[in-house]
């Protein structure tokens, strides 16, 4: 790639009030608080960073194994593992900050188990300038209590998004669960709310047994499906939620490459975010975003926003 | 948009496969060239490797390294054949190129009042061990070595001639009849002396009998885990093990190696 074709191509891209420097982003619980990565590649080089998910307490996380690999996939039962609130200021922020002050979008992932926990995290969030959005962590599928339930019931769902809606001028931004009849019904839902974007889709809940031992392979039975497995159905649940709301959406399941990454652009992404990906190749999303500008180039595409919803049905 | 990854990211690595060996039916050692790692890998330490290109196996693999030749830029890894991913492996060929992340981890750390240590290998975790006692054999330190390396089948330990030209003692266990000492290498702990430090790797059952002894006989021992593994950086937390004072500790970033009398091994 040239300098000169370098600047031929706007990446930038609007997420409600928000314009990310370019459309690539990385998951919540994949890249830990943007520091983890630092030498792989230069974080500062993404349109937006998803932090691990927060809580008001630390959480220890689930037992081992909590992870193993699946056909075109793994599953992973975390547990939330995460240092707190306050340990997240005393030794996290700052980097946060300074990946922030690089043109770096922050988004912070809340994990809280009630609305009032939300609302909690969001107080203590207000006080910094390193974070500029927040997503609702209402899908992850590896705690007993909270999480699910606010993605799969649509009276909590709501109440959730109308409180936290209140509290800030930061954008809300709410992670679908794919674990419904109809995520678009629920992505109309947080729109009608006050939600500001979507993030879809969460992991699936999923299993794996070791035929050997004749045990589960994960400790706690069951865990989230992600990587490519995943992806068409993603895309999918992406397409169908993008026709029926007006609020944007940020891609994520099973992308892995520039030509992912596309794809869910065209079915109506405004971003994306690379999540298993980082784990195979640290590198991804560096050249996800080279990937990117040069199918731009190819293509005559001045602003990589004029592929959002590009898909010629 | 910037061109150029910062030259200060140096995890990540491209090299090749230079050569390839077969030390036993199911075991195979691979000499890579990445002068990188080469020159600063350390005993206990890992590197995380990807497969193939594709996503059959998905997830990197992590390897151990065997040793290290900073002169020429390269290190070996070994691997038994237990899966998808290192069938693949068994595959691979002089020239074919490789992507790791490494070194990564915590190495092996013998300070300078241990003069008398024991190791106590089971199956393919003779490899850390390995590479400790060919260090510590070249740093002429005057550390005796007693390398104990147990397996289920006498097939399954190699590599003798090395150990033996570093150690003070070497003494293969087996459970069938290939060598002296015929079962599990912890059936032997009334003969493993009185040794300063004690240093292991094998399989958790293993390490939990290796504990259970330590304890009793007030030995400090550190060992190199393994675990399955997602990022190695650190970032994912799937590769966790419990330790009794701080809770879940990462393998790939606190450890591999730990003080083994602070991780709960489970019953």
């Amino acid at each position: 790639m040239t300098a000169a074709a370098a600047t031929c191509v706007d990446l930038s891209v609007k997420l409600g009030s928000l314009r990310l420097k370019n459309p690539v982003t990385v998951a919540s619980g994949t890249f830990g608080y943007g520091t983890e990565y630092a030498h792989v590649f230069d974080s500062t080089l993404l349109g937006g960073v998803f932090l691990k998910a927060l809580t008001m307490n630390p959480r220890p996380g689930n037992p081992p194994n909590r992870i193993c690999e699946t056909s075109s996939g793994m599953l992973n039962s975390i547990g939330l593992q995460n240092v707190g609130i306050d340990r997240f200021f005393s030794e996290k922020e700052p980097n946060c900050q300074r990946i922030a002050s690089a043109g770096v979008t922050i988004f912070a992932n809340l994990a809280g188990q009630t609305i009032e926990e939300f609302e909690q995290l969001i107080d203590h969030l207000e006080t910094t300038t390193a974070v500029h959005a927040y997503e609702l962590n209402v899908s992850c599928p590896n705690v007993n209590k909270g999480g699910c339930q606010f993605g799969q019931d649509q009276t909590l769902l709501r109440e959730l998004v109308i409180a936290t809606r209140k509290l800030t001028q930061r954008p809300i931004i709410v992670k679908l669960s794919p674990q419904v009849t109809d995520i678009a019904a629920m992505g109309v839902l947080c729109e009608r709310a006050g939600a500001d974007a979507l993030s879809l889709i969460n992991t699936f809940p999923a299993m794996a047994i070791d035929a050997q031992s004749r045990r589960p392979v994960l400790n706690t039975i069951a865990g989230g499906l992600s990587g490519p497995a995943i992806k068409p159905i993603a895309l999918r649940m992406v397409y169908q939620t993008a026709q029926a709301v007006s609020i944007p959406i940020i891609g994520m399941g099973g992308i892995m490459n520039a030509t992912d990454a596309i794809e869910f652009l065209l079915a109506g992404a405004s971003a994306i975010s690379s999540g298993t990906a980082n784990f195979v190749n640290p590198n991804a999303p560096v050249e996800i975003l080279r990937g990117l500008e040069a199918y731009c180039i190819e293509h005559c595409v001045d602003r990589v926003e004029q592929l959002i919803g590009g898909l010629q049905v | 948009m910037p061109t150029a990854t910062p030259a200060q990211h140096t995890l990540h690595h491209t090299g090749s496969i230079v050569e390839v060996q077969q030390l036993a039916p199911l075991i195979w050692a691979h000499r890579c060239h990445i002068p990188e790692i080469a020159a600063s890998v350390h005993p206990g330490q890992f590197v995380h490797m990807r497969i193939t290109e594709g996503s059959a196996p998905l997830l990197r693999r992590p390897f151990s390294v065997l040793d290290a030749n900073p002169r020429d830029g390269t290190f070996r890894i070994l691997f038994k054949v237990v899966g998808v991913g290192t069938q693949i492996m068994t595959g691979f060929r002089a020239g074919d190129p490789v992507d790791m992340l490494g070194p990564l981890g915590s190495a092996f750390n013998v300070p300078r009042a241990n003069k008398r240590l024991l190791m106590i290998a089971g199956g393919i975790g003779m490899v850390p061990l390995y590479f400790l006692a060919k260090k510590l054999f070249e740093s002429r330190r005057g550390i005796e070595v007693d390398y104990w390396f147990g397996a289920r089948d006498a097939e399954e330990i190699y590599l003798l001639d090395d150990l033996r030209q570093w150690c003070n003692t070497v003494v293969p266990v087996s459970e069938d009849a290939g060598f002296e000492k015929r079962g599990r290498v912890t059936d032997f702990a009334n003969e493993w002396g009185s040794p300063n430090l004690v240093l292991t790797c094998g399989p958790t059952a293993m390490l939990r009998e290796v504990q259970r002894i330590t304890r009793d006989m007030n030995f400090p021992v550190y060992g190199a885990l393994e675990s399955f593994m997602g990022c190695g950086l650190g970032a994912c937390l799937g590769c966790v093990l419990n330790t009794t004072d701080a809770g879940y500790e990462r393998v790939c970033t606190e450890g591999p190696v730990f003080d083994l009398h602070r991780l709960e091994l489970g019953p």
